[in-house]
């Protein structure tokens, strides 16, 4: 039979012991590359953890960015409430600058005032002038034989402030004092002026300051300045012989004669004074 | 476990034969069974129990010869035999191949088995799907439903797998 035939054919066939002995040490080998290999499997095994690690790694990052907003926050708040109450306090600073601004305005519109009504005295001095001199010159003119009726009205007031020149200049014009100058023009030799006092020099030739409150001389400084001789004008034979004050203008009148006042012209000069100083001063007067 | 020194006893010749009908040369046949034999005992952790070891052996043992047949040295190779077997009639190789007088007895065995059986020739000429049918139907001794459980095929195709294989050895013992 097939089987039986095939068995017979077979059986010769046998392992041998070299046969065996390789295979055996084939299969140690494989043990080995076995062992090995499950060796690698474990470092495998690790590796499998690694992603575990990256998964941990991924989320740690934004955690910790997370944390490091945090923290930059907490160490950024303080500051920045510092700075907004440096920034309250510049604006309370501003704030006051800006009322101490409203104040300087308000104190430069007084001194406005102060020169507007300055402007309005003199006006009124200037009007009052004017008017006797209108009227001493009508005078006058009736008395006069001149040719002044036949010249042109701008020709007799260009006569007119002539002849008035003329007058000056020898020593007699006239004294257009009205009540308002009277009470500019002063002999006083001191002037109360609330907290300082300002005084004629001896000689008459400056001014100078007295703290009230101390009763100590004032040097003449930026803040604490008064007129000098130079600003006045003060020629060798003029002093200054009297002086006034308006509380409410807060205007200085400083009055100023030839020859110490005993005969001559006599000049008077306004002055704003504020806080122990001196701005500006105007001739209004000159008589 | 599995005791390799075991597996030799019971089942080397067995895998060793099977190897030489499926690769039809010796030395292949050695190496394959090697690498059944490495297979077997780097896997036995894979043996579910649920078969013979005998059955769980044979399949692992064709599954190897198979691989060796499927490989690029077995296609790239052609060996001084089989040339000879293809330049040379059957009738002049068989005179002219002798028996020698081998120095062992396994020398003489491996000269009888590669060159003057001609039913070993017969069924290694076989294609692979009949040497399966035929080696487990005549050499192991299976019936048609354990030789279709072990190649995973109908009993139906076993029957006609058989049919054909036999139908091709019907003239091996002729010449």
């Amino acid at each position: 039979m097939l089987g039986d035939e095939l068995k017979k054919s077979l059986e010769p066939i046998q392992t041998s012991d070299e046969l065996l002995a390789k295979t055996r040490a084939a299969i140690e080998k494989a043990r080995l590359e076995q062992a090995a290999a499950s060796l690698n499997d474990t470092s495998s095994v690790s590796r499998k953890a690694s992603p575990r690690l990256s998964y941990f790694l991924k989320a740690a990052v934004p955690l910790a960015c997370i944390v490091l907003v945090v923290g930059g926050l907490v160490l950024l708040i303080p500051k920045f409430s510092k700075n907004s109450d440096s920034t309250t306090k510049s604006n309370r600073s501003k704030s006051e600058i800006r009322a101490q601004a409203t104040e300087a305005v308000a104190a430069a519109d007084t001194v406005a005032e102060h020169n507007k009504s300055l402007d309005g005295v003199s006006d009124l001095v200037d009007s009052e002038v004017k008017e006797e001199y209108d009227s001493d010159n009508d005078n006058n003119s009736a008395a006069e034989t001149t040719t002044a009726e036949n010249r042109a009205p701008e020709a007799s007031d260009t006569q007119e402030t002539t002849s008035e020149s003329e007058n000056d200049k020898n020593g007699k014009g006239n004294h257009y004092l009205t009540p308002t100058l009277e009470k500019v023009i002063s002999d006083e030799k001191t002037a109360d002026t609330g907290d300082y006092l300002v005084c004629i020099s001896d000689d008459g030739k400056s001014l100078y300051l007295i703290d009230k409150s101390t009763g100590e001389k004032i040097p003449d400084s930026e803040d604490h300045h008064l007129p000098q001789a130079e600003d006045l004008d003060l020629q060798e034979n003029e002093t200054i012989t009297g002086l006034s004050f308006n509380d409410e203008a807060k205007m200085l009148y400083i009055t100023i004669s030839e020859n110490g006042g005993n005969s001559g012209k006599q000049k008077v000069y306004a002055v704003t004074f504020l806080s122990g100083s001196s701005e500006g001063f105007i001739p209004i007067l000159v008589s | 476990m599995l005791d390799v020194e075991e597996l030799f006893r019971l089942y080397g010749n067995d895998v060793l034969r099977m190897c030489t009908v499926y690769l039809g040369k010796r030395s292949l046949a050695e190496d394959a069974f090697q690498d059944v034999f490495v297979k077997v005992m780097t896997r036995s952790g894979s043996y579910r129990g649920d078969s013979e070891v005998k059955f769980w052996l044979l399949s692992i043992a064709r599954n190897v010869c198979l691989d060796y047949l499927k490989s690029s040295y077995m296609r790239r190779t052609t060996f001084l035999g089989d040339l000879l077997d293809k330049t040379k009639p059957q009738s002049e190789e068989k005179k002219r191949i002798k028996p020698l007088p081998g120095n062992t007895v396994e020398d003489r065995l491996i000269e009888s088995i590669d060159h003057s059986n001609p039913l070993l020739d017969a069924v290694q000429a076989l294609p692979a799907k009949y040497k399966d049918v035929i080696l487990l139907r005549f050499y192991f001794d299976m019936d048609n439903e354990q030789i279709a459980k072990q190649l995973g095929i109908t009993e139906s195709t076993v029957r006609s797998r058989l049919m054909r294989a036999r139908a091709k050895l019907k003239d091996w013992g002729k010449d």
